[in-house]
Protein backbone atom coordinates (compact mmCIF):
# COMPACT_ATOMS: atom_id res chain seq x y z
CA UNK A 1 0.00 0.00 0.00
CA UNK A 2 1.28 3.05 -1.13
CA UNK A 3 1.87 6.18 1.60
CA UNK A 4 -1.10 8.05 -0.57
CA UNK A 5 -3.48 5.09 0.10
CA UNK A 6 -2.62 4.82 3.73
CA UNK A 7 -3.79 8.44 3.82
CA UNK A 8 -6.99 7.72 1.86
CA UNK A 9 -8.01 4.64 4.00
CA UNK A 10 -7.83 7.09 6.95
CA UNK A 11 -10.21 9.77 4.77
CA UNK A 12 -12.12 7.40 4.37
CA UNK A 13 -12.66 6.29 7.90
CA UNK A 14 -12.26 10.03 8.85
CA UNK A 15 -15.63 10.27 7.37
CA UNK A 16 -17.05 7.42 9.63
CA UNK A 17 -15.87 9.02 12.60
CA UNK A 18 -13.61 5.91 13.46
CA UNK A 19 -10.45 8.35 13.12
CA UNK A 20 -8.05 9.12 16.41
CA UNK A 21 -6.55 12.69 16.74
CA UNK A 22 -3.16 11.69 16.09
CA UNK A 23 -4.58 9.89 12.97
CA UNK A 24 -6.77 13.05 12.05
CA UNK A 25 -4.12 15.35 12.31
CA UNK A 26 -1.32 13.35 10.53
CA UNK A 27 -3.94 13.52 7.60
CA UNK A 28 -4.83 17.32 7.89
CA UNK A 29 -1.26 18.00 7.30
CA UNK A 30 -1.03 15.58 4.63
CA UNK A 31 -4.51 17.04 2.90
CA UNK A 32 -2.19 20.48 2.83
CA UNK A 33 0.34 19.17 0.58
CA UNK A 34 -1.05 16.34 -1.33
CA UNK A 35 -3.90 17.64 -4.21
CA UNK A 36 -4.74 14.21 -5.14
CA UNK A 37 -5.55 13.06 -1.57
CA UNK A 38 -7.43 16.04 -0.98
CA UNK A 39 -9.81 15.30 -4.37
CA UNK A 40 -10.03 12.06 -3.27
CA UNK A 41 -11.42 13.65 0.27
CA UNK A 42 -13.68 15.47 -1.92
CA UNK A 43 -14.92 12.78 -3.75
CA UNK A 44 -15.62 10.67 -0.71
CA UNK A 45 -17.22 13.21 1.51
CA UNK A 46 -19.45 14.03 -1.66
CA UNK A 47 -20.17 10.51 -2.26
CA UNK A 48 -20.74 10.03 1.29
CA UNK A 49 -23.16 12.81 1.44
CA UNK A 50 -25.14 11.55 -1.50
CA UNK A 51 -25.25 8.06 -0.09
CA UNK A 52 -27.03 8.75 3.00
CA UNK A 53 -29.24 11.39 2.17
CA UNK A 54 -33.22 11.31 2.11
CA UNK A 55 -34.44 8.13 2.85
CA UNK A 56 -37.26 6.74 0.73
CA UNK A 57 -40.44 6.49 1.60
CA UNK A 58 -41.48 2.19 1.48
CA UNK A 59 -44.79 1.22 -0.46
CA UNK A 60 -48.05 2.35 1.20
CA UNK A 61 -48.40 -1.62 1.51
CA UNK A 62 -45.34 -2.98 2.93
CA UNK A 63 -46.04 -2.41 7.00
CA UNK A 64 -49.53 -4.67 6.42
CA UNK A 65 -47.93 -7.49 3.93
CA UNK A 66 -44.94 -7.56 6.35
CA UNK A 67 -47.84 -7.72 9.14
CA UNK A 68 -50.17 -10.13 7.56
CA UNK A 69 -46.08 -12.76 6.40
CA UNK A 70 -45.72 -12.24 10.00
CA UNK A 71 -49.04 -13.98 11.23
CA UNK A 72 -49.47 -16.59 9.03
CA UNK A 73 -45.55 -17.27 10.22
CA UNK A 74 -47.09 -17.70 13.79
CA UNK A 75 -49.51 -20.21 12.71
CA UNK A 76 -47.29 -22.58 11.04
CA UNK A 77 -44.53 -21.82 13.73
CA UNK A 78 -46.79 -22.82 16.37
CA UNK A 79 -47.46 -26.28 14.75
CA UNK A 80 -43.37 -27.10 14.62
CA UNK A 81 -42.13 -29.49 17.22
CA UNK A 82 -39.98 -26.83 18.98
CA UNK A 83 -36.01 -27.81 20.38
CA UNK A 84 -34.73 -26.92 23.47
CA UNK A 85 -32.50 -23.91 23.33
CA UNK A 86 -29.63 -25.17 25.70
CA UNK A 87 -29.31 -27.60 22.56
CA UNK A 88 -29.49 -24.70 19.93
CA UNK A 89 -26.55 -23.62 21.49
CA UNK A 90 -24.55 -26.76 21.50
CA UNK A 91 -25.60 -28.01 17.81
CA UNK A 92 -24.47 -24.04 17.25
CA UNK A 93 -21.26 -24.77 18.67
CA UNK A 94 -20.64 -27.56 17.20
CA UNK A 95 -21.97 -26.35 13.91
CA UNK A 96 -19.10 -23.68 14.23
CA UNK A 97 -16.04 -25.69 15.04
CA UNK A 98 -16.33 -29.07 13.61
CA UNK A 99 -19.01 -29.63 11.19
CA UNK A 100 -18.75 -26.85 8.70
CA UNK A 101 -14.92 -26.75 8.84
CA UNK A 102 -15.11 -30.42 7.97
CA UNK A 103 -17.65 -30.01 5.20
CA UNK A 104 -15.32 -27.26 3.52
CA UNK A 105 -11.53 -29.10 4.50
CA UNK A 106 -13.92 -32.50 2.72
CA UNK A 107 -15.05 -30.83 -0.28
CA UNK A 108 -11.49 -31.31 -1.80
CA UNK A 109 -11.43 -35.14 -1.02
CA UNK A 110 -15.37 -35.87 -1.66
CA UNK A 111 -14.96 -33.92 -5.47
CA UNK A 112 -11.93 -36.28 -6.23
CA UNK A 113 -12.91 -39.39 -3.81
CA UNK A 114 -11.66 -41.88 -6.85
CA UNK A 115 -8.39 -40.62 -6.87
CA UNK A 116 -7.45 -39.31 -4.10
CA UNK A 117 -6.85 -40.60 -0.44
CA UNK A 118 -9.83 -38.94 1.29
CA UNK A 119 -8.65 -39.87 5.05
CA UNK A 120 -4.62 -38.58 4.78
CA UNK A 121 -5.87 -35.37 3.06
CA UNK A 122 -8.81 -34.73 5.50
CA UNK A 123 -6.74 -35.41 8.68
CA UNK A 124 -3.94 -33.24 7.07
CA UNK A 125 -6.73 -30.46 6.98
CA UNK A 126 -8.35 -31.17 9.99
CA UNK A 127 -4.85 -30.45 11.77
CA UNK A 128 -4.22 -27.46 9.81
CA UNK A 129 -7.92 -26.02 10.53
CA UNK A 130 -7.77 -26.75 14.64
CA UNK A 131 -5.80 -23.59 15.78
CA UNK A 132 -7.33 -21.48 12.80
CA UNK A 133 -10.85 -22.35 14.79
CA UNK A 134 -9.25 -21.23 18.13
CA UNK A 135 -8.23 -18.28 16.61
CA UNK A 136 -11.32 -17.25 15.98
CA UNK A 137 -13.48 -18.49 18.52
CA UNK A 138 -11.33 -16.47 20.71
CA UNK A 139 -11.43 -13.33 18.91
CA UNK A 140 -14.65 -12.97 17.15
CA UNK A 141 -17.24 -15.39 18.63
CA UNK A 142 -18.11 -13.18 22.02
CA UNK A 143 -21.08 -11.74 20.51
CA UNK A 144 -22.65 -14.74 19.27
CA UNK A 145 -21.38 -17.63 20.41
CA UNK A 146 -22.57 -18.81 24.23
CA UNK A 147 -19.37 -18.31 26.37
CA UNK A 148 -18.27 -20.97 29.50
CA UNK A 149 -20.47 -23.77 30.23
CA UNK A 150 -19.97 -25.32 26.57
CA UNK A 151 -16.33 -24.85 26.13
CA UNK A 152 -15.71 -28.09 27.19
CA UNK A 153 -18.22 -29.26 24.27
CA UNK A 154 -16.66 -27.59 21.72
CA UNK A 155 -13.24 -29.10 22.79
CA UNK A 156 -14.93 -32.27 22.37
CA UNK A 157 -16.40 -31.85 19.25
CA UNK A 158 -12.87 -29.89 17.59
CA UNK A 159 -11.25 -33.13 18.57
CA UNK A 160 -13.70 -34.77 16.17
CA UNK A 161 -12.75 -32.46 13.10
CA UNK A 162 -10.13 -34.75 11.63
CA UNK A 163 -11.89 -37.95 12.15
CA UNK A 164 -14.98 -36.55 10.34
CA UNK A 165 -14.27 -33.68 8.33
CA UNK A 166 -13.76 -36.59 5.28
CA UNK A 167 -17.57 -36.64 4.54
CA UNK A 168 -19.71 -34.72 6.62
CA UNK A 169 -20.21 -32.69 3.59
CA UNK A 170 -21.16 -36.29 1.54
CA UNK A 171 -23.53 -36.55 4.34
CA UNK A 172 -25.25 -33.06 3.69
CA UNK A 173 -25.78 -33.99 -0.22
CA UNK A 174 -29.88 -34.43 -0.28
CA UNK A 175 -28.86 -37.21 -3.41
CA UNK A 176 -27.25 -39.34 -1.41
CA UNK A 177 -28.69 -42.23 0.27
CA UNK A 178 -28.29 -41.56 4.31
CA UNK A 179 -29.62 -43.25 6.43
CA UNK A 180 -29.09 -40.45 9.00
CA UNK A 181 -26.45 -41.36 11.90
CA UNK A 182 -25.40 -39.24 14.45
CA UNK A 183 -22.31 -37.36 13.85
CA UNK A 184 -19.80 -35.45 15.90
CA UNK A 185 -21.01 -36.80 18.75
CA UNK A 186 -24.89 -36.11 18.18
CA UNK A 187 -27.95 -38.01 17.99
CA UNK A 188 -29.21 -38.99 14.29
CA UNK A 189 -31.88 -36.32 14.87
CA UNK A 190 -29.85 -33.86 16.16
CA UNK A 191 -27.53 -33.97 13.47
CA UNK A 192 -30.55 -33.87 11.08
CA UNK A 193 -31.71 -31.04 12.93
CA UNK A 194 -28.49 -29.47 12.40
CA UNK A 195 -28.36 -30.67 8.53
CA UNK A 196 -31.59 -28.27 8.03
CA UNK A 197 -29.82 -25.10 10.02
CA UNK A 198 -26.79 -25.39 7.47
CA UNK A 199 -29.29 -25.60 4.56
CA UNK A 200 -30.89 -22.70 5.83
CA UNK A 201 -34.31 -24.61 6.50
CA UNK A 202 -34.59 -24.24 10.27
CA UNK A 203 -32.93 -21.21 11.23
CA UNK A 204 -31.73 -19.28 7.88
CA UNK A 205 -29.19 -16.55 10.54
CA UNK A 206 -27.42 -19.94 11.66
CA UNK A 207 -26.62 -20.63 8.30
CA UNK A 208 -25.39 -17.01 7.59
CA UNK A 209 -23.29 -16.21 10.50
CA UNK A 210 -21.89 -20.01 10.22
CA UNK A 211 -20.76 -18.95 6.36
CA UNK A 212 -19.21 -15.09 8.32
CA UNK A 213 -17.06 -17.10 10.46
CA UNK A 214 -16.13 -19.80 8.50
CA UNK A 215 -15.23 -16.95 6.08
CA UNK A 216 -13.42 -15.08 8.44
CA UNK A 217 -11.75 -18.10 9.91
CA UNK A 218 -10.49 -18.67 6.55
CA UNK A 219 -10.14 -15.82 5.37
CA UNK A 220 -7.14 -14.81 8.30
CA UNK A 221 -3.94 -14.20 6.60
CA UNK A 222 -4.95 -14.78 3.09
CA UNK A 223 -4.55 -12.46 0.79
CA UNK A 224 -6.35 -11.67 -2.92
CA UNK A 225 -10.28 -10.98 -3.15
CA UNK A 226 -10.42 -13.79 -6.08
CA UNK A 227 -9.56 -16.18 -3.18
CA UNK A 228 -11.92 -14.91 -0.63
CA UNK A 229 -14.95 -14.83 -3.50
CA UNK A 230 -14.32 -18.11 -4.12
CA UNK A 231 -14.51 -19.17 -0.51
CA UNK A 232 -17.60 -17.60 0.03
CA UNK A 233 -18.71 -19.06 -2.90
CA UNK A 234 -18.15 -22.52 -1.69
CA UNK A 235 -19.22 -21.90 1.95
CA UNK A 236 -22.37 -20.64 0.46
CA UNK A 237 -22.98 -23.38 -1.48
CA UNK A 238 -21.75 -26.22 0.73
CA UNK A 239 -24.41 -25.42 3.46
CA UNK A 240 -26.80 -27.50 0.93
CA UNK A 241 -23.99 -29.67 0.54
CA UNK A 242 -23.87 -30.69 -3.19
CA UNK A 243 -21.26 -30.85 -5.68
CA UNK A 244 -23.33 -30.06 -8.14
CA UNK A 245 -25.24 -27.02 -6.83
CA UNK A 246 -21.08 -25.72 -6.26
CA UNK A 247 -20.43 -26.77 -10.03
CA UNK A 248 -23.37 -25.33 -11.81
CA UNK A 249 -22.66 -22.21 -9.97
CA UNK A 250 -18.84 -21.64 -10.86
CA UNK A 251 -17.36 -20.89 -14.39
CA UNK A 252 -15.15 -24.20 -15.05
CA UNK A 253 -11.97 -22.22 -14.42
CA UNK A 254 -13.32 -20.99 -11.19
CA UNK A 255 -14.21 -24.41 -10.05
CA UNK A 256 -10.47 -25.86 -11.47
CA UNK A 257 -9.27 -22.48 -9.20
CA UNK A 258 -11.17 -23.68 -6.46
CA UNK A 259 -10.06 -27.09 -6.53
CA UNK A 260 -6.46 -25.43 -6.48
CA UNK A 261 -6.98 -23.34 -3.58
CA UNK A 262 -8.64 -26.41 -1.82
CA UNK A 263 -5.55 -28.84 -2.38
CA UNK A 264 -3.30 -25.84 -0.80
CA UNK A 265 -5.29 -25.62 1.80
CA UNK A 266 -3.89 -28.81 2.90
CA UNK B 1 -37.59 3.63 20.95
CA UNK B 2 -35.39 2.57 23.88
CA UNK B 3 -33.36 -0.72 24.00
CA UNK B 4 -35.76 -1.29 27.49
CA UNK B 5 -38.73 -0.53 25.77
CA UNK B 6 -37.61 -3.13 22.77
CA UNK B 7 -36.66 -5.85 25.34
CA UNK B 8 -39.36 -5.60 26.34
CA UNK B 9 -41.86 -6.02 23.66
CA UNK B 10 -39.15 -8.73 22.20
CA UNK B 11 -40.32 -10.99 25.91
CA UNK B 12 -43.84 -9.92 24.88
CA UNK B 13 -43.49 -11.24 21.07
CA UNK B 14 -41.43 -14.87 22.49
CA UNK B 15 -44.59 -14.77 25.06
CA UNK B 16 -46.99 -15.44 22.31
CA UNK B 17 -47.84 -11.95 21.71
CA UNK B 18 -47.57 -11.31 17.65
CA UNK B 19 -49.17 -8.38 17.24
CA UNK B 20 -46.55 -6.69 19.47
CA UNK B 21 -44.08 -7.28 17.19
CA UNK B 22 -45.94 -4.65 14.84
CA UNK B 23 -43.92 -1.86 16.92
CA UNK B 24 -40.80 -2.91 15.91
CA UNK B 25 -41.54 -3.15 12.40
CA UNK B 26 -43.55 0.23 12.59
CA UNK B 27 -40.05 1.44 14.08
CA UNK B 28 -36.95 0.01 11.15
CA UNK B 29 -39.36 -0.80 8.51
CA UNK B 30 -37.95 2.01 7.00
CA UNK B 31 -34.09 1.80 6.80
CA UNK B 32 -34.43 -2.13 6.37
CA UNK B 33 -36.88 -1.41 3.12
CA UNK B 34 -33.89 1.45 2.32
CA UNK B 35 -31.00 -0.54 2.66
CA UNK B 36 -32.98 -3.35 0.44
CA UNK B 37 -33.51 -0.51 -2.01
CA UNK B 38 -29.81 0.46 -2.33
CA UNK B 39 -29.30 -3.48 -2.50
CA UNK B 40 -30.89 -4.60 -5.12
CA UNK B 41 -31.80 -1.08 -7.05
CA UNK B 42 -35.25 -1.59 -7.59
CA UNK B 43 -38.62 -1.04 -5.70
CA UNK B 44 -40.29 -4.09 -5.96
CA UNK B 45 -36.76 -6.26 -4.93
CA UNK B 46 -36.45 -3.98 -1.71
CA UNK B 47 -40.45 -4.40 -0.55
CA UNK B 48 -40.12 -8.40 -0.87
CA UNK B 49 -36.68 -8.47 0.57
CA UNK B 50 -38.01 -6.51 3.55
CA UNK B 51 -40.90 -8.41 4.41
CA UNK B 52 -38.44 -11.84 4.14
CA UNK B 53 -36.19 -9.50 6.52
CA UNK B 54 -39.19 -8.73 9.14
CA UNK B 55 -40.47 -12.36 8.95
CA UNK B 56 -37.26 -14.25 9.20
CA UNK B 57 -36.81 -11.71 12.08
CA UNK B 58 -39.87 -13.17 13.72
CA UNK B 59 -38.77 -16.58 13.35
CA UNK B 60 -35.52 -16.24 14.77
CA UNK B 61 -36.46 -13.91 17.91
CA UNK B 62 -35.85 -16.68 19.98
CA UNK B 63 -31.86 -16.19 18.66
CA UNK B 64 -31.38 -12.54 19.45
CA UNK B 65 -30.04 -12.27 22.50
CA UNK B 66 -29.63 -9.06 23.45
CA UNK B 67 -25.86 -8.31 23.54
CA UNK B 68 -26.01 -6.26 20.73
CA UNK B 69 -29.00 -3.68 19.43
CA UNK B 70 -31.84 -5.67 17.95
CA UNK B 71 -31.83 -2.67 15.26
CA UNK B 72 -27.92 -4.22 14.64
CA UNK B 73 -29.41 -7.83 15.02
CA UNK B 74 -32.13 -6.93 12.34
CA UNK B 75 -29.83 -5.04 9.56
CA UNK B 76 -27.67 -8.06 9.85
CA UNK B 77 -30.90 -10.20 8.48
CA UNK B 78 -31.52 -7.90 5.94
CA UNK B 79 -28.03 -7.37 4.58
CA UNK B 80 -27.67 -11.15 4.05
CA UNK B 81 -31.04 -11.48 2.68
CA UNK B 82 -29.73 -8.82 0.63
CA UNK B 83 -25.98 -11.05 -0.28
CA UNK B 84 -28.37 -14.04 -0.84
CA UNK B 85 -30.76 -12.70 -3.25
CA UNK B 86 -27.93 -10.79 -5.29
CA UNK B 87 -26.21 -13.88 -5.50
CA UNK B 88 -28.70 -15.95 -6.91
CA UNK B 89 -30.00 -13.64 -9.33
CA UNK B 90 -26.26 -12.84 -10.37
CA UNK B 91 -26.34 -16.76 -10.74
CA UNK B 92 -28.85 -16.43 -13.50
CA UNK B 93 -27.52 -14.09 -15.51
CA UNK B 94 -24.93 -15.30 -16.79
CA UNK B 95 -24.85 -12.63 -19.80
CA UNK B 96 -22.64 -9.81 -19.00
CA UNK B 97 -24.22 -6.50 -19.03
CA UNK B 98 -21.50 -4.42 -17.96
CA UNK B 99 -21.31 -2.54 -21.15
CA UNK B 100 -25.01 -1.04 -20.60
CA UNK B 101 -26.79 0.30 -17.51
CA UNK B 102 -29.59 -1.20 -16.45
CA UNK B 103 -32.29 0.97 -17.83
CA UNK B 104 -30.30 0.50 -21.56
CA UNK B 105 -29.59 4.54 -21.62
CA UNK B 106 -26.83 5.69 -23.45
CA UNK B 107 -24.09 7.29 -20.87
CA UNK B 108 -24.75 10.58 -20.53
CA UNK B 109 -21.46 13.03 -22.03
CA UNK B 110 -21.64 15.73 -19.02
CA UNK B 111 -19.58 18.94 -20.35
CA UNK B 112 -17.72 20.08 -17.32
CA UNK B 113 -18.04 23.59 -16.58
CA UNK B 114 -14.73 24.92 -15.74
CA UNK B 115 -16.17 28.22 -13.81
CA UNK B 116 -17.40 26.01 -11.07
CA UNK B 117 -15.61 25.06 -8.35
CA UNK B 118 -14.85 21.31 -7.76
CA UNK B 119 -17.15 21.43 -4.93
CA UNK B 120 -19.53 22.15 -6.93
CA UNK B 121 -18.64 20.52 -10.19
CA UNK B 122 -18.59 16.88 -7.89
CA UNK B 123 -21.79 17.15 -6.22
CA UNK B 124 -23.65 18.19 -10.01
CA UNK B 125 -22.03 14.68 -11.55
CA UNK B 126 -22.30 12.64 -8.46
CA UNK B 127 -25.80 12.67 -8.32
CA UNK B 128 -28.08 10.39 -6.70
CA UNK B 129 -28.74 8.63 -10.36
CA UNK B 130 -25.08 8.38 -10.96
CA UNK B 131 -24.41 6.96 -7.53
CA UNK B 132 -27.07 4.29 -7.96
CA UNK B 133 -25.69 3.02 -11.11
CA UNK B 134 -22.30 2.76 -9.37
CA UNK B 135 -23.51 1.09 -6.74
CA UNK B 136 -25.26 -1.59 -9.51
CA UNK B 137 -21.97 -2.34 -10.68
CA UNK B 138 -20.49 -3.13 -7.63
CA UNK B 139 -20.38 -6.78 -6.09
CA UNK B 140 -22.82 -7.87 -3.65
CA UNK B 141 -20.46 -7.56 -0.93
CA UNK B 142 -18.69 -4.53 -0.93
CA UNK B 143 -22.18 -3.03 -1.16
CA UNK B 144 -23.17 -4.76 1.30
CA UNK B 145 -20.59 -3.58 3.76
CA UNK B 146 -20.98 0.61 2.57
CA UNK B 147 -24.12 0.43 3.10
CA UNK B 148 -24.13 -0.89 6.46
CA UNK B 149 -22.03 1.86 7.12
CA UNK B 150 -23.95 4.92 5.05
CA UNK B 151 -27.92 3.60 5.21
CA UNK B 152 -27.98 2.16 8.63
CA UNK B 153 -24.98 4.20 10.18
CA UNK B 154 -23.50 1.04 11.76
CA UNK B 155 -19.93 2.05 13.10
CA UNK B 156 -17.40 -0.50 12.18
CA UNK B 157 -17.43 -2.25 15.37
CA UNK B 158 -21.09 -3.20 14.84
CA UNK B 159 -20.24 -3.98 11.32
CA UNK B 160 -17.76 -6.25 12.94
CA UNK B 161 -20.12 -8.05 14.80
CA UNK B 162 -22.77 -8.37 11.42
CA UNK B 163 -20.17 -9.44 9.72
CA UNK B 164 -18.35 -11.68 12.09
CA UNK B 165 -14.87 -9.89 11.08
CA UNK B 166 -12.40 -7.35 12.20
CA UNK B 167 -13.04 -3.70 12.56
CA UNK B 168 -9.34 -3.27 10.97
CA UNK B 169 -10.93 -5.64 7.86
CA UNK B 170 -14.14 -3.58 7.89
CA UNK B 171 -11.85 0.02 7.82
CA UNK B 172 -10.23 -1.54 4.60
CA UNK B 173 -12.87 -3.15 2.87
CA UNK B 174 -14.73 0.15 3.26
CA UNK B 175 -12.26 1.65 2.19
CA UNK B 176 -11.94 -0.50 -1.28
CA UNK B 177 -15.41 -0.10 -1.57
CA UNK B 178 -15.34 3.50 -1.79
CA UNK B 179 -12.24 3.36 -4.32
CA UNK B 180 -14.21 0.84 -6.83
CA UNK B 181 -17.68 3.18 -6.34
CA UNK B 182 -15.12 6.15 -7.26
CA UNK B 183 -13.52 4.33 -9.82
CA UNK B 184 -16.52 3.44 -11.95
CA UNK B 185 -17.93 6.86 -11.23
CA UNK B 186 -14.98 8.17 -12.62
CA UNK B 187 -14.60 5.05 -16.33
CA UNK B 188 -19.06 6.52 -16.23
CA UNK B 189 -17.86 10.42 -16.44
CA UNK B 190 -19.14 11.05 -13.21
CA UNK B 191 -16.33 12.51 -11.55
CA UNK B 192 -13.85 14.64 -13.03
CA UNK B 193 -10.24 13.20 -14.64
CA UNK B 194 -8.43 15.11 -11.84
CA UNK B 195 -9.62 12.65 -9.38
CA UNK B 196 -7.60 9.90 -11.58
CA UNK B 197 -4.40 11.52 -10.73
CA UNK B 198 -5.22 10.47 -7.33
CA UNK B 199 -5.87 6.50 -8.12
CA UNK B 200 -2.92 5.81 -10.04
CA UNK B 201 -0.41 2.66 -8.16
CA UNK B 202 -3.58 1.87 -6.43
CA UNK B 203 -3.29 -1.52 -7.17
CA UNK B 204 -7.35 -1.71 -7.22
CA UNK B 205 -7.97 -5.28 -6.31
CA UNK B 206 -11.04 -6.87 -8.29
Amino acid sequence: MSECEKYQELISALLDSELSGAESAALAEHLKVCTGCAAMHQAFSTLSKTLSEGLEAPPAALHENIMAGVRRESVKHANLPRISKPMKNILALAACSAIVIGSVFGLAPMFRASSAAPAEYSAAAGGEARPEARVYSDKAAPADVPAAPEAAAEDAVIDEAPADGGDSLVAAAPSENMASPGRAGLSGEDWEYLQSCLSGEACSLCAAELRDKLLYTLSVDKDGSAYIYLLEETLYYSAPGSEAILRSSLSEEEFLSLLEILDNIG
Amino acid sequence: MTREQEGKIIARVLGGDTDAFEALVTEYEKNVYNLALKMTGNTEDAADLSQETFIKAFHSLGCFRGDSKFSVWLYRIVSNVCLDFLRRRSRRQTVSLSMEDEDGEEPQLDIPDERQTPELLLEKRMTREAVRRGLAQLPPEPRQILLLREIQGLSYEEIASVLGIESGTVKSRIFRARKKLCAFLLADGNLPDYISSSKQGGGETP
